[in-house]
């Protein structure tokens, strides 16, 4: 069943196109990692989804609804982390939980002790005095509190200390396990590489590359790094892309034929060579330099 | 829970206003008693005809209690259009402006609910504030003035302060409802709210600006004028409503179509 579908989806702000025929599958129980550069139409999509956007043209489903007209059913079965996480300054912690749970007419206090025990929560706090990582766990614990069903985060894990990221992400498994599906943008493009199953990549409001996390690096280049002690400039050379000299390492995209590649690195003294499956990040850099 | 965080954050500002204002009524009507007929020869020395025409005193009989009730209803009026216009610039404008809006409405609350809520609890305080205001101004008139007072002035000048209060108001939530983000929305009422009783006191000092008289709501209540007629203008009242419905209404719809961009 698909979970989120957009289908030709656009949103301008005055002449800016921040959308452009948008379109997007997730399935239920995937965890999708949306990746892009900065204004590249990440957080413009998610509040499309959250109806805190109008599309000017297209359609878009959540679970089923359309977030225009069924906005309420949506966010009763879905889970939203801003950002930047805002949220009343003026609150004890605590109270932020009860508020947040008195509008899902739970009791909190079970699923807040599971949370805790991953989140390291303060709840004596007020929300105002909280670290801007600390503020970000309040917002984790409270877009988590009534167990959703799909959970749709923004930039998740900014500002978290790295054992707390990695409890999260720990989490996020579990929860993917009990069939929560998880939509997240990210620039921690190592950690979107190793917990999702599916990657988006969005440039200029268009989604020019979807596929699964293990597909998703296969863009026929293979990343070639060597060392050698005669600098020597291939740039030039067909099939290369992103090169770059740095005293005697030297790194590259390659694209051709293998026979073509050894003939290259027959003209310099090699002190090492790695060739490899490229990573996200030389992905992303490859689209986006 | 909304309507409970609401009333706790609107408190402060609910307290202030009713002791001062509050205060003003107390102090002035006390007043009364001490000076009675004098304080016409302190105004007239002070205040020029055309200004005290503005401010509401002209045509005053001081040797009454009511006179000096008439006497501090602009400033009263003054007072509580710059405090509810500045409750009302902030209901929505405050979750946009401190980026509070996302979390709140990622709640699964209807939006019109959420703005329902809470220009609900500051109307609330509003009407509650000029409850508090007509009893005190009772009880002062019945602790101070030996003999009859006339309940109807009361009821009247409170009237004038929540339809003139309320006209600020709602143009203070229209007028944020254009610019939620911003954070100056608050003084920008009170600029407004100013420059409207600058205008009365302008208009009525310069004949030439005749044609302009009615544009400030200020002008549309005078405490001398209701003082003399024991009435209110209907067709200012009127006016008022209007102005109030269409306001509200507008600001409103905005509000619920307006995108959240933090």
């Amino acid at each position: 069943m698909e979970i989120i579908t957009l289908e030709n989806v656009h949103k301008s702000y005055g002449k800016i196109k921040a959308v452009q025929g948008l379109n997007l599958r997730m399935e239920e129980g995937e965890i999708y990692g949306f990746i892009g550069p900065n204004g590249a139409g990440k957080s413009t999509t998610i509040r499309l989804l959250l109806n805190f956007l109008q599309c000017d043209t297209g359609s878009i489903s959540v679970m089923g609804f359309n977030p225009r007209t069924d906005d309420v059913k949506i966010k009763q079965l879905c889970g939203y982390v801003s950002a930047e996480s805002f949220m009343y300054s003026d609150m004890k912690v605590d109270d932020l939980f009860a508020f947040t749970a008195s509008y899902y007419h739970i009791d909190p206090a079970k699923r807040l002790k599971q949370l805790d025990d991953i989140l390291k929560l303060d709840f004596d706090k007020k929300f105002g005095q909280l670290s801007f990582g600390n503020r970000k766990k309040v917002a984790i614990a409270c877009a988590m509190l009534h167990s959703p069903k799909l959970l749709i985060l923004d930039e998740p894990s900014n500002g978290l200390d790295p054992v707390i990221r990695a409890n999260l992400y720990d989490l996020f498994k579990e929860e993917q396990k009990n069939g929560v599906s998880i939509f997240f943008s990210s620039h921690v493009l190592h950690e979107v590489q190793k917990f999702c199953t599916r990657i988006g990549l969005i440039k200029e409001g268009v989604l020019i590359r979807e596929s699964t996390a293990g597909e998703f690096t296969n863009i026929g280049y293979r990343q070639v790094r060597i060392e050698t002690d005669e600098p020597y400039d291939f740039s030039n050379m067909e099939g290369i892309a992103d090169y770059k000299m740095e005293n005697s390492s030297i790194q590259f995209m390659y694209s051709g034929k293998p026979d073509e590649l050894i003939k290259l690195l027959n003209q310099v003294h090699l002190k090492s060579i790695y060739i490899e499956e490229p990573e996200l990040e030389n992905v992303f850099m490859h689209y986006f330099k | 829970m909304l309507f409970k965080r609401e009333l706790k954050r609107n408190l402060k500002s609910f307290l202030v206003t009713i002791l001062i204002c509050g205060f003003m009524i107390v102090w002035v009507v006390s007043m009364s008693k001490k000076m009675g007929p004098d304080i016409k020869t302190i105004l007239d020395l002070k205040f020029p005809g055309p200004l005290q025409e503005a401010f509401g005193m002209a045509n005053l009989d001081f040797g009454s209690a009511k006179s000096f009730f008439a006497l501090i209803f602009s400033y009263i009026y003054l007072f509580l259009a710059i405090y509810i216009a500045g409750v009302f610039a902030t209901i929505m404008s405050k979750e946009f402006s401190d980026k509070t809006a996302e979390y709140l409405f990622s709640l699964p609350v209807p939006r019109f609910r959420i703005i329902a809520t809470k220009l609900s609890v500051s109307l609330l305080y509003f009407v509650v504030i000029i409850i508090l205001m007509f009893f005190l101004s009772w009880i002062s008139f019945a602790m101070n003035i030996k003999g009859s007072f006339d309940l109807k002035l009361i009821t009247l000048f409170s009237l004038a302060w929540l339809i003139g209060g309320l006209v600020f108001a709602s143009l203070a939530f229209l007028i944020s409802s254009f610019f939620p983000y911003s954070k100056s929305i608050s003084s920008v009422s009170v600029i407004l709210i100013m420059v409207m009783y600058m205008l009365q006191i302008v208009i009525a000092v310069n004949d030439k600006l005749d044609n302009l008289k009615y544009i400030s709501p200020f002008d549309w209540f005078k405490g001398s004028e209701i003082a003399n007629t024991m009435s209110l203008d209907t067709t200012y009242c009127l006016i008022g409503v209007f102005v109030i419905i269409v306001s509200i209404a507008i600001g409103f719809r905005r509000f619920l179509k307006s995108d959240v961009l933090i």
